[in-house]
């Protein structure tokens, strides 16, 4: 027997029809249908029930809700928004600029050796410690600059021992007329006691012109070499001058490049 | 993909819900078109067709959806979510208006606020639909609203069990009386 309601739905909510049920079941059935057309009846009144169509929901209960739905979420202002956009956009544009400008003064500045500082370090790690040792003043520019100076000094130096070494020829003439006259003197003195006074005397005026030309000569000669070895010096010294002040410069730059590439990025 | 299609209309009601937290307004708006006729037929069933009540619960139900769509649980059933708010809303509707379920005298108040043309008329047009939206509206709130949901809004045993907080045997022995009823109170109309 069919004891709840609910079995009799199941059987209802079901697809089979009533003459496909055996004896037994329509014997369960009968307890709530009187026979086959109340049941069928009930089938069909199931089947329009579900053909009725759902009411439509009026217009206006949408637009109060479209109305309630703006208050409860409200959209930012066009306008606001519109200058919202243009400060972003400035700042990323500005933000742009300053980038473009910290990329490219480096690459403007560069100074190789400074750039290959680290290829120059990779080097360094793969040369074997021997090499390492011979190379190792070469390692830096700032290393490399100071013998150079040394050098440039150095051959300064000679330069200006070279001029005074000019001088030499001047002093052999010196000797040499010196110690002609006293072999002449002696010669004189010795061989020809009986040789004219007249004979010696010209002989010691032309010695004696001769030795005043000479004495012009290395004069002319000193001064000229004097003025050389000091304009060559003056040369010199500003070359020297301005070697040191590359060399200055050159170390300026590389501190800069080396400053710039530890600066971290903000962004 | 979703981002790549227009609309929402692919999207299930619980994305719908969680998009519409999002203040998404097309989301509401496919939720309504999704719901909004259902639910007005369901309300306008169980308020005896009253149109002006059935609006305004029509819409305190979907002003809850747009101010507090956090209530909603994403891992529950939207539809049963939303028909039990919709099946709350009209006890308190019949609490409020100390309307006694299924009295003769509440059908007869309801009924001539919402036709004002005579029943032969009606039955004369559509037989059969007057005929059983009369009978709906002379059967008692609980057997009414099982009927309802099963067999106008299509919604299983399980899924009106969980709106109406009643077990699934409670709710086919309510469905089966509803029948039972209403094919004995049709017996007049050969609709085979």
């Amino acid at each position: 027997m069919i004891t709840h309601n609910y079995l009799a739905m199941d059987w209802l909510n079901g697809n089979s029809e009533y003459s496909s049920l055996n004896e037994e079941e329509k014997a369960e059935l009968s307890a709530h249908f009187d026979d086959a057309a109340s049941l069928e009846q009930v089938k069909t009144l199931l089947r329009e029930s579900e053909k009725i169509m759902p009411q439509e929901a009026p217009r206006e209960v949408f637009t109060r809700l479209d109305e309630l739905f703006d208050q409860t979420y409200p959209k930012p202002k066009p306008i606001a928004r519109a200058k919202n956009y243009l400060w972003r956009y400035s700042l990323l544009a500005a933000a742009a600029v300053v980038l473009c400008v910290l990329v490219i003064y480096p690459w403007l500045n560069r100074n190789p050796s400074a750039v290959n500082v680290p290829q120059q370090a990779k080097k360094e790690a793969s040369i074997s410690p021997k090499k390492k040792q011979v190379v190792a003043p070469e390692k830096s520019n700032q290393v490399e600059q100071e013998p150079i100076i040394a050098r440039l000094e150095e051959a300064d130096d000679q330069r200006i021992t070279e001029n005074i070494n000019e001088e030499a020829p001047v002093a052999l003439m010196d000797e040499e007329i010196s110690g002609s006259e006293d072999q002449a003197m002696q010669t004189y003195a010795e061989d020809a006691p009986t040789s004219t006074m007249a004979q010696l005397e010209g002989y010691k005026a032309s010695n004696n012109s001769l030795l005043d030309e000479k004495s012009e000569l290395s004069k002319t000669m000193k001064e000229s070499i004097k003025d050389k070895s000091k304009d060559q010096d003056d040369r010199q010294i500003a070359e020297v001058v301005m070697l040191k002040k590359h060399s200055k410069a050159r170390a300026r730059k590389i501190d800069t490049g080396s400053m710039l590439k530890n600066i971290k990025p903000v962004f | 993909m979703r981002l790549v299609k227009n609309g929402f209309g692919d999207y299930s009601d619980e994305e719908l819900m969680l998009a519409i937290q999002q203040g998404e307004k097309p989301a509401f708006n496919e939720l309504y078109v999704r719901y909004s006729d259902k639910l007005y037929g369901y309300l306008l069933k169980m308020l005896w067709y009253n149109e002006v009540r059935a609006q305004d619960l029509l819409q305190d139900l979907f002003a809850k959806i747009i101010t507090q769509p956090h209530l909603f649980d994403p891992q529950r059933n939207f539809k049963t979510w939303v028909y039990t708010i919709a099946s709350n809303l009209c006890k308190n509707e019949f609490k409020r208006n100390e309307v006694r379920r299924g009295t003769v005298h509440g059908v007869e108040q309801f009924h001539t606020l919402s036709t004002d043309e005579n029943l032969e008329n009606k039955i004369q047009e559509n037989q059969f639909r007057d005929a059983l939206t009369e009978e709906l509206k002379r059967l008692d709130d609980k057997h009414r609203e099982v009927f309802v949901l099963k067999h106008i809004d299509g919604l299983s045993i399980k899924e009106i069990s969980e709106i109406t907080g009643a077990n699934e045997g409670t709710v086919k022995s309510r469905l089966f009386y509803a029948i039972k009823k209403l094919a004995d109170s049709l017996k007049m109309f050969d609709y085979a």
